[in-house]
């Protein structure tokens, strides 16, 4: 099976505490998530982690955790590549590769450091690469 | 399958390709210059995200150039010689911004072509 769509985990909106996203399902090994951020009040930071469901305890168990946590002072876009692989593209426009095994039931959760208002949206978008990296 | 980004003309200010598709995980992409009076131009490759109906920059050129060069963007992990390969995750909704910098015009066209290769799992 392949992931046929990419999907929006978070519409965009104004976010005060950290958010979870509804449970989504996910057939590729690989993705680009996009944190699009369009406006900050004072000082929000940020940070994306993704879960995985666990049917035995019936709990969602964490699997990334984005390596900085991120301040915004105005509109930006944080690019993060997930992939099986030990490929870590080249190029100073992403903001981090990691390797991770996805799951095919996920959540978003973006954890917020403080009460400052932040607007973003986030994507979870298909890449063409089924490589093992080789 | 050929993508043809920009027609060959004269620019003197930067400017987007067209959107493109690519199915395959590895492009090359031929930056055609055939003349400069000054300017330089630097690629930005943007892959399209579906939550924010925008595109995001993966990867650029280090610097802006004024010659006719080729890149491999591909997810290999390990790069063959030339030099100019860089690893990418190619994505099915992209574009280019292409920064011009310096004074004057140039001259030039891109294209991409779709690579295929026998290590597309392997």
């Amino acid at each position: 099976m392949a992931q046929t769509t990419d999907l929006t985990l978070l519409d965009s909106a104004a976010r005060t505490a950290t958010t979870s996203s509804a449970e989504f399902a996910w057939e590729d090994a690989k993705a680009m998530m996009v944190v699009n951020v369009t406006a900050v009040s004072a000082t929000p930071t940020i940070t994306p982690s993704l879960e995985a469901y666990d049917a035995t305890s019936t709990s969602w168990v964490t699997i990334f955790t984005a390596a900085s946590a991120q301040s915004p002072t105005g509109a930006a876009t944080y690019v993060y590549i997930l992939t099986d692989t030990a490929f870590t593209p080249t190029g100073g426009s992403l903001t981090e590769s990691k390797q991770v095994y996805l799951a095919p039931r996920m959540r978003l959760k973006i954890t917020h450091a403080d009460a400052d208002s932040c607007t973003y949206s986030v994507g979870f978008n298909r890449v063409n690469s089924n490589n093992l990296g080789l | 399958m050929v993508h043809v980004l920009s027609q060959r003309e004269v620019y003197t200010e930067s400017f987007y390709t067209v959107a493109f598709y690519p199915r395959a995980p590895k492009l090359q992409v031929n930056v055609n210059v055939e003349a400069s009076s000054g300017a330089s131009c630097k690629l930005y490759l943007q892959a399209y995200d579906v939550a924010s109906e925008s595109f995001a920059t993966i990867w650029n050129e280090t610097s802006a150039d004024s010659a006719a060069r080729d890149w491999v963007l591909t997810d290999s992990l390990v790069l063959f010689p030339p030099s100019n390969w860089a690893k990418v995750y190619v994505t099915p909704r992209m574009r280019f911004y292409v920064e011009l910098s310096g004074s004057g015009a140039i001259t030039m066209g891109l294209q991409a072509f779709e690579l295929v290769s026998t290590r597309q799992v392997f």
